[in-house]
């Protein structure tokens, strides 16, 4: 696997610093600059190999969003959010050094690179969206967030692991190794030698979830897009990819069948299909 | 030397605009300095220092702030206050790599550079301030009200620099050479050749919305544990001795450097203005 350095940086959280952590693989001197960017409750370490493989020739960032992974927590939770998240990204963005950035977005990070990618001046110039498009379902949210902020316990990272493989069954297709180490990267060990999840158990809100629709932002998106789609998706509706294929920029799509919510990136045809998008 | 045009995009009220910045000295130094000019200035003002500071173990970006210099203009002026300025900066501080940095800011600048320094975990290493204090006299303000965000037209340079100049005579000290320079990194050539003032006059608006009125940061100032330098133009009308007493007294105690028959303020082009900046950061 090629190497990879974690970093940081500052970032403003309204009137506070935040630090952010991000991986880094390839050489520093490449001009061409790829960011990833997580889903809801994942951290950067989603994106190791997709990452690895991309670095042969292009530089790669993979950032995680506040509350998540290595970044810091807030102390106000009513600060986790998109405005929050959008400069995290731009920040992100312009650390990279680069002028413009592919974004690779799963889910959540999918909806940042939509909503960045469509405003004037974005330095984004090639959007790939995993599994997340303009409108998300009521039901596909409740389901996506049925375990989160729940802060569990468990003696052991087995346990734990077993856990995570049990509540995020819709991702992948994975190995029994790619599910290893999905449930590793999912977990951090408390001081007292138990187990629990990675990110920030005040992420999770009491908002009442209803249908998202962001259709609004997808005309203003003019950057050539690729859409990977787990067809059994709860998230990204079949009516939804058509009509992101046909309007906008008219989105490659990619499915992946027997998949639901989200395709885990780790295998080779999705890799691939990535890679072929952005060397165009 | 001459310095490397840079700029990135930064995320601000209305998308992503252009920053622009001016950078010196070599990529890989040890340390890294943002210079940040006043309200209506740009990162030329800083190219004495920064080529000093550049020959010894800095890296410096001299920042145009949006809508001056080089960097985009906003459509909207309610877009042009500290917050978006702020923001920018912590986006440059990133885009430089660096973990922190060595803040110089000049008036505004200086404003800018106590918001950023006072929050926990602050990105700044050491803060200078130009002729710049937690407390701003009105007077002051009431004379920058004067002459800032008119948008004039010039028929010729020689016209626009004798504009320049009459607002611009407490800056100093500078020799002819240095007071050229400053007004032509104060101008640009409109396309019907006229000349105009280097930046947006929309940045004035709250000059014009607002009567001046004096500016209290005491409470900000007191959060700052930053090691800080102040430099203040002897006859400022900015920064008044009261506020120097104060500021060498609370907060981060700062150091007092009075540049002599100056007002605001100390253009930072004199070898005994850049050796005591450099001294202060090296201690």
């Amino acid at each position: 696997m090629t190497a990879h350095t974690d970093k940081s940086f500052t970032a403003l959280a309204g009137t506070s610093y935040i630090n952010i952590a991000y991986r880094e693989w390839g050489a520093a001197d490449n001009p061409n600059v790829a960011v990833c960017c997580h889903g809801l409750s994942r951290n950067r370490k989603d994106f190791d190999d997709l990452a690895a493989e991309l670095a042969k020739d292009w530089r790669v960032f993979s950032v995680d969003m506040p509350g998540r992974g290595d970044s810091d927590w807030l102390d106000d939770k009513s600060q986790y959010g998109y405005p929050l998240y959008e400069t995290i990204c731009a920040t992100m963005i312009a650390r990279t050094g680069a002028d413009k950035v592919t974004w690779i977005g799963t889910s959540m990070g999918g909806i940042l690179g939509m909503r960045l990618a469509g405003k004037r001046g974005s330095p984004i110039e090639r959007l790939v969206l995993n599994d997340i498009g303009p409108f998300i379902p009521a039901s596909g949210r409740r389901d996506n967030q049925a375990n989160f902020g729940t802060d569990p316990r468990y003696p052991s990272e087995a346990e734990a692991v077993a856990y995570i493989k049990e509540t995020r069954s819709a991702f992948g297709p994975f190995s029994d190794k790619d599910w290893d180490k999905f449930g590793r990267d999912s977990l951090r060990q408390l001081p007292d030698g138990q187990w629990t999840l990675h990110y920030d158990p005040g992420l999770a809100s009491n908002a009442p979830i209803t249908d998202t629709d962001m259709w609004d932002l997808w005309p203003a998106i003019t950057q050539p897009t690729l859409t990977l789609w787990g067809v059994e998706s709860k998230l990204l509706l079949s009516a939804t990819v058509d009509r992101m294929a046909k309007t906008g920029p008219m989105t490659e799509v990619f499915a992946v069948p027997g998949v639901g919510h989200c395709p885990g990136l780790t295998l080779d045809d999705q890799i691939a299909v990535i890679r072929d998008f952005i060397a165009k | 030397m001459q310095p490397r045009s840079r700029s990135f995009q930064s995320l601000g009220p209305e998308g992503f605009h252009k920053v622009a910045y001016s950078e010196w000295g070599a990529e890989d130094a040890a340390r890294t300095a943002l210079m940040v000019h006043g309200l209506t200035r740009n990162g030329r003002d800083f190219d004495d220092l920064a080529q000093a500071m550049a020959a010894k173990c800095w890296r410096v970006a001299a920042v145009d702030v949006v809508g001056r210099g080089d960097s985009e203009w906003l459509v909207a002026k309610e877009g042009y206050d500290f917050a978006t300025y702020v923001a920018d900066m912590i986006q440059l501080i990133a885009r430089l790599g660096a973990d922190k940095v060595d803040w110089i800011g000049t008036s505004m600048g200086g404003v800018m550079g106590q918001m950023a320094a006072a929050a926990p975990g602050a990105p700044v290493n050491k803060l200078v301030l130009n002729d710049i204090g937690p407390f701003l006299d009105k007077a002051g303000l009431a004379r920058i009200k004067g002459y800032v965000g008119q948008d004039p037209s010039f028929a010729s340079y020689e016209e626009a620099e004798a504009a320049v100049n009459a607002v611009t005579g407490a800056f100093g000290p500078m020799d002819a050479a240095q007071r050229k320079r400053f007004c032509e990194v104060s101008l640009r050539e409109r396309s019907d050749g006229t000349v105009t003032l280097n930046y947006d006059p929309k940045i004035a608006w709250q000059f014009y919305e607002n009567e001046p009125e004096d500016v209290d940061m005491r409470p900000l100032w007191n959060q700052i544990t930053t090691p800080t330098l102040v430099m203040r133009g002897a006859v400022s009308d900015l920064l008044s001795s009261e506020t120097a007493a104060y500021l060498q007294a609370n907060g981060p105690k700062a150091e007092l450097y009075e540049v002599p028959d100056v007002g605001h303020a100390p253009a930072l082009m004199s070898d005994s203005e850049i050796n005591r900046i450099i001294s202060f950061l090296e201690a």
